[in-house]
C-alpha cells in the first residue's frame, strides 16, 4: 500500500473517537476506520477537510511512499 | 517487447477460448444423449411427476420449518446487537465494529431469504393450486410466504432504525419503494465506494450467469418442453444489463463536457 496515514494519531492528538472524528468532517464512522486502516483512500476534498479539522497539512496525514 | 508480450497474451486467450468451445460442444452433446434417453424411455414424465408430488406434499412444509429456523437465527442476532447498542457507550470500536458486522448478517440473510421465497410463490403458484387433494399442503405454503414476507419485512424495519439511532446517517422505511436508491444516495464516500466495488462484483458474475442461465433455458426447452419464455427473459434481462452498463458508462464519461 503506497498511501500510508497517521490519522489514529490525530485523532487521539485531537482526543476524539471514530464517530466524533466522522462527525467533524462529516462522515460516517466506518469511513474513518476504513481509513484508519488504509482500506480505503479518501478523495481530495474528504483529505483536506480531515487535515484543516486537525490543524495540520495534508501531508502531515497522508504520505505518499515510492514502492 | 510489449508487442510480443501481446502476442504471447493473445494465443494463450485464442488456445483457451477454443478449448472452452470444444468443451462446450462435448459437454452439450453428452447431456443431448442422456436427455434423448430419458425423453426415449418415457423416464421424464416419471421424474415430472415425482418431482410435481414432492414439491406439492413435502416443499411447503420444508420451507415453513426453514423459514421458522432462519428467523430464529435473525432474531438472536438482532436481539444480540440490541443488547450491545444499549451498552456501547460510543467509544468502544470492537463493540461497534461487531454490532455492525451482527446487523450486516441478518440484513444478508433476511434478503437472501426474501428471494427463495419468491422463488417458492413462484413454484407453489405454478403446481400448487392444480390439485385439490393438496390442499393442505397448498394452505401451508401460503402460510410459509405470508409468514416469511412479514418477518423480513419487520426485522429490516428494525435493522434500519437501530443502524439509524447508531450513526444518525440515513434513514428509509423498508416499505419505501424507491428503499435502495434512498438508502445508496445517503451514504457517504467511503461507504459508497464498497457499494461500487459489490456492484462491479455483481456486474462481472452476471455475465456467466446469464451465459448458463441462458444454456439451460434452451436445455430445458429443447428436452422438457419448458417453453421459450425463460430463454426470452433471459435475453432480455441479459440486454437490460448491457444497455444500462453502456448508457452508464457513456454518462460518466461525456460528465462535464456538455
Amino acid at each position: 500500500m503506497p498511501l500510508i496515514n497517521h490519522l489514529k494519531e490525530q485523532r487521539a492528538r485531537l482526543g476524539v473517537n471514530q464517530q466524533e472524528m466522522g462527525a467533524l468532517v462529516g462522515t460516517s464512522r466506518q469511513t474513518i476506520s476504513q481509513i484508519e486502516r488504509g482500506d480505503y483512500s479518501p478523495s481530495v476534498t474528504l483529505a483536506l477537510k480531515i487535515a484543516k479539522k486537525c490543524n495540520v497539512r495534508v501531508e502531515d496525514i497522508f504520505e505518499y511512499v515510492e514502492e | 517487447m510489449e508487442s510480443l508480450k501481446n502476442k504471447k497474451y493473445n494465443s494463450e486467450v485464442i488456445v483457451t477460448f477454443v478449448a472452452v468451445i470444444f468443451a462446450i460442444m462435448f459437454a452439450s452433446a453428452i447431456l443431448g444423449v442422456i436427455f434423448y434417453v430419458i425423453n426415449y424411455y418415457g423416464i421424464k414424465d416419471n421424474i415430472a411427476t415425482t418431482f410435481k408430488g414432492a414439491l406439492l406434499t413435502w416443499l411447503p412444509v420444508a420451507i415453513l420449518t426453514c423459514s421458522c429456523l432462519v428467523f430464529l437465527v435473525c432474531l438472536y442476532l438482532y436481539a444480540k446487537s440490541s443488547k450491545l447498542a444499549k451498552k456501547w457507550d460510543g467509544e468502544d470500536e470492537i463493540t461497534i465494529d461487531k454490532l455492525e458486522h451482527d446487523l450486516f448478517l441478518v440484513n444478508a440473510i433476511s434478503n437472501i431469504t426474501v428471494v427463495l421465497i419468491l422463488l417458492f410463490a413462484g413454484l407453489n403458484s405454478c403446481v400448487g393450486f392444480e390439485a385439490a387433494s393438496h390442499v393442505a399442503s397448498t394452505v401451508i405454503g401460503i402460510i410459509a410466504i405470508m409468514f416469511t414476507i412479514i418477518w423480513t419485512t419487520a426485522l429490516q424495519g428494525r435493522v434500519v432504525s437501530l443502524e439509524y439511532e447508531l450513526k444518525q446517517d440515513c434513514y428509509a422505511n423498508v416499505l419505501d419503494f424507491g428503499f435502495y436508491k434512498r438508502m445508496f444516495e445517503g451514504k457517504d464516500e467511503g461507504q459508497k465506494m464498497i457499494i461500487y466495488k459489490s456492484a462491479y462484483e455483481v456486474y462481472k458474475s452476471l455475465v456467466w450467469i446469464n451465459a448458463v442461465a441462458f444454456l439451460v433455458a434452451n436445455f430445458g426447452n429443447r428436452f422438457f418442453e419448458t417453453g421459450i419464455m425463460a430463454v426470452i427473459l433471459i435475453c432480455l434481462s441479459w440486454l437490460a444489463e448491457t444497455i444500462i452498463y453502456f448508457r452508464a458508462t457513456y454518462k460518466y464519461k461525456n460528465k462535464g463536457r456538455e
